[in-house]
């Protein structure tokens, strides 16, 4: 019975059905938005550091980390790398040798970073090749550097001269070194232009005397949500000889700019459920305002309250699940949308993100982790909200709310 | 006559004009106090790495900062640091003597930074006597006191009190090196940081490179972070022949990362405004249909359209008008509160506090954005009524009226 009637109640007037349905769809949508935006953005954020050099893991000797000198590589053995690449989840493996040493050319000497490693999977991982200025990319077989646009300028060096690099080899060797200089590198951050020289992995473990040996494995990952469980597979499968590092741990100042961030983000957060919430209890109220008659009617023909708030609960109920349901099903579409064609932005900011070699983009993600918690948060809003007619229907008064 | 039906309008249904003037004030009062926040987190975080790290302002030899070559000294950097500290909206000022250089130890040597300071200027500019964990920070009293990262200290092996030798190339390209006892050991978030950062007096810095009471890099402090571009136009205008670098220059991924957020902010700003107006539409169509028979009533007894849609949005208009000191009002109570206060988000995150991080926004509202922000929930709130003003005009009559 009291089915039948709400049933009825809610096609009878469908305008009033459809625009409280309407407020809580539209609450779904913004807060699923909202959050896929603000979770997109700080991905595409650590995204675009990690992609400045160090990936989002890297897999290293253990005490490689806290002592990185050649003396802590590892041999790079075939297993290994094609382990790491069976990992589910994991994009591009790039073996790396890492070292300091000393560059020269003519009088001037400064210290650099010579990083070995493979052209075509670094690139992958870090666009290396989009960050070129002058000359030609790499291959894997050149016995050629490509180095930092600060660092060539300190030296004097453009493409086709030669550099001098003198180190510590592995196991107390010299390493020594002339190479020609293939490429001129421009990248966003000072600290990378000034120090950096690429060379093909094999030349760099050849300047270093550390035949088939690495410093560590970059790893590209598919999805940042599976960070940690790639971490522990990774740890795994690598063995207790080996560390396997996060972004988060090898550059614990960015992660906490990023967490005090998104801390910031829950106060938005609380204020758009609350603008949310007093939007659908305006509705709510205004449908009570506009039912009184309705509602005294029904308590005079003798319908008790009680059964009468039964009913308004089950309109609340359906009305809720169903503005829930249609809030997703606009809401997936929109967030997409947001995906594929990602918001961009203009002037100065644009401008800044070019300069790092970053698209100025505002992307979303579209998890199903988000759309879930956002429908519960706002139908559980909703609902305790759809409790207000109940409650006004238990007091109503039918003498005064049938008087005109 | 249509502002006297528009008015009794008003009051002959209060629950419907609290419900809108009521939107009106929380969509008010949550603009404003969001834009205050957003001001007050954009400060805080750029106040943590200025004021813990990289100051406003640094200036240098322009060839300084290229190699860290101690032939590019600040000619007359003491008289200069005082003069800069007279100069309009600096809040402080003081030299440094940058050497990069090794320090060893009996376990072995690495490279770092020696950062040669004045004791009371460095307190003031990147607070490290408060980031110290271990010992005390330069006493004065004796010569060659250093401070050492918590990092460094464990790979040299280094304890408090005992000695490590510097060594780097002098002003004339010979090797220095002298012996200095730890007096303190620092923590910070960046461990790298830590790692490679040394800290000496100036004094002592200066007599081993060869270039006594010199400096090689200024910092400066500002009285507000809007004073930015003309204190770094005024310096540039004062010393031609030096390089002034503001922080943004100094740290570009600081301001990469500040960037990002500000943009981020403003869709934010837009979901919420979009949140607020679909409140208000909401509540408008509903109290359209709840007047339906009055409405009717009005058009049957031959009030034209136009009138009729010009009462609903004067309607309107009163209850917005009358909404904004209604959000105003709490908006500034809160941001004064909060302001005094501060909002502590390491509720939220896990607290860095311990290494002298603090994560504690104080909103504040500049007064061109109060207006903006006033002016965009009115026009939402405008825009909103128009829709069910419309829905109104779309009446027949004879149905209206028809129970």
């Amino acid at each position: 019975m009291i089915v039948k009637l709400t049933w009825r109640n809610l096609w009878r007037n469908k305008r009033r059905t459809m625009i409280t349905m309407a407020s809580v769809s539209f609450a779904v949508v913004l807060a699923v938005l909202m959050q896929s935006l603000q979770k997109g953005v700080f991905d595409n954020l650590i995204k675009n550091v990690v992609s400045f050099y160090s990936g989002y893991l890297q897999v290293h000797k253990k005490g490689y980390w806290d002592e990185q000198v050649i003396e802590n590589s590892f041999a790079l053995n075939d297993t290994l790398l094609k382990e790491a690449g069976y990992v589910a989840g994991v994009q591009t493996v790039v073996p790396r040798i890492e070292s300091y040493a000393l560059a020269s050319s003519g009088a001037i000497t400064k210290g650099c970073m010579v990083c070995g490693t493979d052209p075509l999977r670094e690139d992958k991982l870090t666009q290396l090749s989009g960050k070129l200025i002058k000359g030609s990319y790499f291959s894997t077989e050149a016995n050629s550097v490509m180095l930092g646009a600060g660092l060539a300028e300190l030296l004097g060096l453009t493409v086709n001269d030669t550099l001098v690099l003198l180190g510590q080899g592995f196991q107390g060797s010299l390493a020594a070194g002339k190479y020609p200089v293939s490429g001129i590198l421009r990248f966003g951050s000072p600290q990378l232009n000034e120090s950096m020289v690429y060379m093909p992995i094999s030349a760099a473990q050849k300047f270093l005397g550390a035949e088939g040996r690495a410093t560590s494995l970059a790893l590209e990952i598919t999805d940042l949500g599976m960070l940690e469980s790639i971490q522990q597979e990774m740890a795994v499968s690598a063995g207790p000889l080996y560390e396997v590092m996060t972004w988060k741990e090898m550059m614990p100042d960015i992660e906490n700019h990023i967490r005090a961030d998104s801390a910031g983000f829950y106060i938005w957060t609380g204020i758009l459920y609350l603008i949310i919430a007093f939007g659908i209890f305006s509705t709510l109220l205004m449908m009570t305002a506009e039912r009184k008659y309705e509602f005294g009617m029904l308590v005079a023909i003798g319908m008790k309250k009680m059964r009468l708030g039964l009913m308004l609960l089950a309109e609340t109920f359906m009305i809720t699940v169903m503005g829930t349901l249609i809030g997703l099903l606009l809401g997936l579409p929109l967030v997409w949308y947001f995906r594929e064609k990602p918001v961009r932005f203009s002037g100065k900011m644009a401008k800044a993100y070019e300069q790092f070699g970053f698209e100025p983009i505002f992307p979303t993600v579209l998890e199903p982790q988000i759309f879930i918690t956002q429908a519960l948060i706002v139908f559980g809003l909703a609902f305790l909200i759809g409790l207000y007619p109940v409650w006004s229907a238990g007091r109503i008064d039918p003498v005064k709310a049938m008087k005109k | 006559m249509l502002f006297k039906i528009a008015w009794r309008n008003i009051w002959r249904n209060k629950t419907r004009s609290i419900v809108i003037l009521v939107a009106v004030a929380i969509g008010l009062w949550a603009g404003i106090f969001l834009m205050a926040f957003y001001n007050g987190m954009i400060e805080q975080r750029i106040r943590s790495a200025i004021e813990s790290e990289i100051s406003h302002i640094q200036i240098h030899h322009p060839e300084f900062r290229k190699d860290y070559d101690l032939r590019f000294f600040l000619p007359e950097g003491q008289s200069m640091v005082e003069s800069l500290k007279k100069e309009a909206g600096v809040k402080f000022a003081g030299g440094r003597m940058i050497i990069n250089g090794m320090a060893a130890s009996a376990a072995g040597s690495a490279g770092v930074r020696i950062n040669g300071v004045t004791a009371d200027s460095e307190a003031a500019l990147t607070k490290l006597s408060g980031k110290i964990v271990s010992g005390k920070y330069f006493s004065g009293e004796v010569k060659n006191e250093i401070i050492v990262g918590k990092k460094l200290a464990k790979k040299l092996k280094l304890e408090l009190h005992s000695k490590t030798i510097l060594t780097f190339t002098d002003h004339d390209g010979d090797i220095a090196s002298g012996a200095f006892r730890i007096v303190g050991i620092y923590q910070t978030v960046n461990t790298p940081y830590d790692e490679s950062n040394v800290f000496i007096r100036a004094e002592d810095a200066g007599i081993l490179a060869g270039l006594p009471g010199q400096f090689n890099e200024i910092a400066l402090l500002l009285e507000k972070d809007e004073d930015l571009d003309r204190v770094s136009a005024a310096l540039l205008k004062k010393y031609p022949l030096l390089e002034v670098n503001n922080w943004m220059e100094i740290s570009p991924e600081m301001e990469l990362l500040v960037m990002a957020m500000d943009q981020m902010m403003i869709f934010y700003m837009g979901i919420i405004m979009l949140a607020l107006a679909f409140g208000i539409i909401n509540t408008m169509l509903m109290s359209v249909l709840e007047r339906t028979r009055e409405i009717g009533m009005l058009l049957s007894l031959g009030m034209n359209k136009l009138r009729i849609f010009g009462m609903i949005l004067l309607e309107t208009v009163f209850l917005v008008l009358a909404g904004c000191p209604a959000g105003i009002l709490p908006a500034m109570l809160t941001i004064l509160y909060t302001r005094k206060k501060g909002i502590d988000l390491s509720i939220f995150s896990d607290t860095f506090s311990s290494f002298g991080y603090s994560n504690v926004v104080f909103p504040s509202l500049k007064p061109g954005q109060f207006g903006m922000i006033m002016l965009l929930v009115v026009i939402t709130a405008l825009i909103s009524a128009l829709f069910p003003a419309r829905r109104a005009l779309s009446l027949k009559p004879a149905e209206a009226i028809r129970k």
